[in-house]
């Protein structure tokens, strides 16, 4: 579904990826892993064409989505919540979810999307009319991630979901993330909680000074001994 | 001296040009010479603009009707106390402090395009006012000011015009290389980021907005005495434009910019005036492109070009010294 | 900023918008009320019936340039040369189709003529959108504020001075679109024309109001002058919803125009006073914020008439803009303001 290709990227001057692969076949849940500022949320910001790659190529469902904007990218069916979530803060959650299903003109199927957000997050219904800049930090990370499902995506990009959470809420996001695996959702995950998003996820890669150190199906992984040494203070 | 001047090659170079420029032709017609002294009075303004505009990023939208308020004072103490314009200057330099200081503490909490707006209608305040009260100014009417000397020749009025603007050169230039122009810059940046390492931003700003008003005072006041007439409209806000024009075509942030492209950019202007008076307007259609043009293509302005092209030995041509920094 | 900090900011505005606003506002407000009630015992009630008709207008104004501030973040000073441009289109078409049909349905032109200049200004706006600050957008992040700002003083000066090449200086007016008799309200007499412009502010206002409030489209303008990444991870096209904005900005102002054309007839100047005031009346309000810019209208308004009344009209620019400098010492994000979006500060 998303091949990444020898993808190079950064700020200005700044290099932060040097010639990152990665590919998530339909229907997985791919952890991206990795210690801070190895180049995990801009990876993803490139996926999500907010971040133009300087070499390599990205393709979504046998699309290049070089050259595209991320508001093209976002109506090809690929789900972003940022790590800043980038909410509408003066508005109420109903217009969150309203906004977040912007490209879709078909009322019911809108109506059906929210049933579906609602069903998943029961927190969300019953804040709806408040304003989103008034929610707290778990209900502000279910309303991006509600937002972000509003446009029906094929592919959903998490980037840091249990960033700034409280354990019992890490885990509410993360089972509600399971889910959606389960529904048959492709998701990709940007996360620094190692032992618990390699509980979670099929297949994960690890990400170190802008490159991938180490790849491969999750389970395998929880056993290496680079991962248990640098990630899990085992051993 | 010597490795003062070595340093300020560019300055005195330039310096010299416009010394011996009204002695050569075609430049020593008189017509040509009210250009020149335009000029001069245009580059200096656009300096003083620019040591707001250009560093703590505050664009001072009322900066005519400050320049202009120099302009009256001094007029009207040549007038009522019968004083010398030399002298009477000093009034203006006063006065438009003054008003700087007043509008830097009354702004003071602002950010950027408020304050703008702030000095704006200050700048509106200020020339209702002087309009209205024409017992003082004769409003619309016009007062007639005393000139420097009785002179048919403008080549006096343009050495002190020259001196004057080189004059509000230095002393802007040396206070935006000390560290108080390092507080300047910082505050310009981020005014954040500046109090949080320390620069006390009310105190630079208040600063900023009276020695750049102070300097406009004077040369407003040298309007006065040079054209020998004031009307309210020198306080207007397409004034301020004019000046707002020539300091972003030259280049915000560097001084000598601003002050290097005032004197073609009036040559340009005039000569359309003379030259076009069969479209009235159009000198400030093209004005306004030029104007649109280089913000959205090279926002830097003359300054960033010529820094950019100096690698290429451009330097001694251009006559431009070092940039700061 | 940290989720909590932000939470603790947007808590305190959510607790009902009066509660933040202090002693300045409630002053001014009661300023207001006491002028209000003063100048019409002193004065008569057309100083209210005044201030409401060219408070509509002004509203109108303003709240294109609080519109074009909050959602691209240009402090637009071009905004009273779209004034002009409803002027001008006002007139051109006005003149031209008023005589073409009489009768019965002679009503229905100064409908037509303000429906041409709200699309003649929109059409205007776009394009220079679409020409400038699309532009600009594409290649400059830094100092946006300040280097927007100066390219509309540069739009300004060219649409001024291109008018007047074109143009020239005589004034394009028309003495009234209607030539009904005044109709008289609490015993004063009002033009139709006024009747008229005070009806088309309204319908205007509450026209954008519901646009910004309800639809998908003023939905979408909210949500990129809220949050431009939000905006473009739901898919909105931010450029294109951009350019429209300015675009309904401009029409506003030339429907404006347009509207006041028995008042204001075009000439290259004519925008200058409009812009003075929607400033003020933005600044007052706080920028970028429509809804306040609309109460602010009518302050503004009502100071004017009450000022051009009892101290002259040669005054009636002046004390506005002194009282703002007042107000603004006091409350530096204006009356309405709610404070400064990051992005606004350098």
């Amino acid at each position: 579904m998303l091949e990444v290709e020898a993808v190079d990227s950064g700020y200005g001057f700044l290099q932060v990826l040097h010639g990152v692969n990665l590919r998530v076949e339909e229907g997985e849940l791919v952890a991206i892993l990795g210690p801070n500022g190895a180049g995990k949320s801009t990876m993803l910001k490139c996926i999500a064409g907010m971040l133009r790659p300087w070499r390599g190529e990205i393709r979504f469902r046998n699309r290049s989505l070089a050259g595209l904007k991320a508001n093209r990218v976002s109506r090809l069916g690929m789900g972003y919540v940022s790590e800043t979530l980038n909410l509408f803060t003066g508005m109420s959650v109903y217009e969150n979810l309203l906004l977040g299903a912007y490209a879709i003109t078909d009322h019911e199927i809108r109506r059906q999307s929210l049933d579906f957000v609602f069903d998943l997050f029961p927190r969300l219904a019953e804040r709806r009319p408040q304003l989103a800049g008034t929610l707290s930090g778990g209900e502000r990370k279910m309303l991006a991630i509600g937002r972000a499902l509003m446009g029906r995506p094929a592919l959903l990009l998490v980037d840091e979901p249990s960033l700034g959470l409280a354990p019992l809420l890490t885990q509410s996001v993360f089972a509600a993330l399971k889910r959606l695996s389960q529904d048959g959702l492709t998701i990709l995950l940007v996360e620094q909680n190692v032992p618990g998003t390699l509980e979670m996820a099929d297949r994960a890669y690890v990400l170190e000074q802008g490159a991938v150190v180490l790849e491969g199906p999750a389970r395998r992984l929880q056993e290496t001994a680079h991962i248990q040494e640098v990630y899990m203070g085992l051993r | 001296m010597i490795a003062y001047l070595k340093r300020r090659r560019g300055l005195a170079l330039g310096a010299i040009v416009l010394l011996v420029l009204p002695l050569i032709p075609p430049f020593d017609q008189e017509d040509i010479r009210r250009w020149l002294v335009a000029g001069a009075l245009f580059a200096g303004l656009a300096i003083a603009f620019d040591f707001t505009a250009g560093y703590i990023n505050v664009v001072n939208f009322g900066f005519a009707a400050f320049s202009g308020a120099g302009g009256y004072a001094s007029a009207l103490v040549a007038i009522h106390f019968n004083l010398p314009p030399v002298i009477s200057m000093f009034a203006g330099v006063l006065v438009a402090g003054l008003l700087g200081l007043f509008t830097g503490v009354l702004t003071l909490r602002f950010r950027g395009i408020y304050a703008a707006v702030a000095a704006w209608f200050l700048g509106l305040a200020l020339l209702g006012i002087t309009r209205n009260i024409t017992p003082l100014t004769r409003g619309p009417l016009g007062l007639s000011v005393p000139t420097f000397l009785e002179s048919d020749s403008n080549l006096p009025f343009y050495y002190i015009a020259l001196g004057m603007m080189v004059v509000t050169y230095l002393v802007l230039k040396a206070v935006t290389e000390s560290r108080t122009g390092l507080a300047f810059r910082a505050i310009g940046q981020n005014m954040e980021a500046a109090r949080a390492s320390g620069v006390n931003p009310t105190r630079y700003r208040i600063l900023n907005f009276t020695l750049s008003c102070m300097f406009a005072g004077w040369l407003g006041a040298f309007y006065a005495h040079y054209y020998a007439i004031l009307t309210p409209d020198v306080m207007n806000t397409t004034q301020t434009v004019q000046v707002l024009v020539i300091a972003y075509l030259g280049g915000r942030g560097s001084l000598w910019g601003p002050a290097a492209i005032a004197f073609p950019m009036i040559f340009i202007t005039e000569w359309l005036r003379a030259n076009l008076d069969r479209f009235p307007g159009l000198d400030l259609v093209i004005y306004g492109i030029v104007l649109i043009l280089v913000m959205v293509y090279y926002p830097g302005g003359f300054a960033a070009l010529v820094s950019a092209l100096r690698p290429q030995g451009i330097r001694l041509i251009c006559g431009v010294g070092r940039v700061g920094k | 900023m940290s989720a909590v900090k932000q939470a603790r900011r947007h808590g305190r505005r959510s607790r009902l918008e009066f509660a933040s606003m202090r002693s300045p506002v409630v002053l001014t407000l009661a300023v207001t009320a006491a002028v209000a009630i003063v100048g019409t015992a002193r004065a008569g009630p057309f100083i209210i019936v005044n201030g409401l008709v060219t408070g509509a207008i002004w509203a109108l104004v303003a709240a294109g340039l609080a519109l074009v501030f909050g959602v691209m973040n240009i402090p637009n000073f071009a905004q009273g040369e779209f004034f002009l441009v409803g002027s001008l289109s006002g007139y051109l078409v006005f003149t031209n189709v008023s005589p073409r049909i009489g009768g019965g349905l002679a009503w229905a032109a100064p409908i037509i003529t303000i429906l041409v200049a709200l699309l003649v200004g929109m059409l205007v706006g776009g394009l220079l959108d679409v020409v400038i600050f699309g532009q600009m957008r594409r290649r400059i992040r830094e100092q946006w504020v300040m280097n927007t700002f100066v390219v509309t003083v540069g739009i300004s000066v060219v649409m001024i001075n291109g008018y007047q090449l074109i143009w020239g200086t005589d004034y394009r007016g028309i003495p009234a679109y209607f030539t009904a008799p005044p109709i008289h309200v609490l015993g004063v007499g009002i033009a139709i024309d006024r009747v008229f412009a005070l009806a088309v502010g309204a319908v205007a206002i509450s026209g954008l109001w519901a646009l910004l409030r309800f639809a998908r489209l003023g939905r979408a303008i909210r949500a990129v002058s809220q949050d431009e990444a939000g905006a473009l991870m739901s898919g909105i096209d931010i450029s294109r919803i951009q350019t429209l904005t300015f675009a309904i900005s401009s029409g506003l102002a030339a429907l404006a125009g347009a509207t006041l054309l028995f008042n204001f007839p075009a000439f290259p100047y004519v925008g200058i006073k409009p812009l003075y005031v929607a400033w003020t009346v933005v600044i007052l309000a706080g920028l970028g914020n429509v809804g306040g810019a609309v109460v602010a209208g009518f302050i503004i308004a009502l100071f004017q008439t009450s000022t051009s009344y009892f101290i002259g009209s040669q005054w009636e620019d002046v004390v506005p803009f002194a009282l703002i400098v007042v107000i603004l010492a006091l409350r530096p994000n204006g009356l309405f303001g709610r404070g400064v979006r990051g992005v606004w500060e350098q």
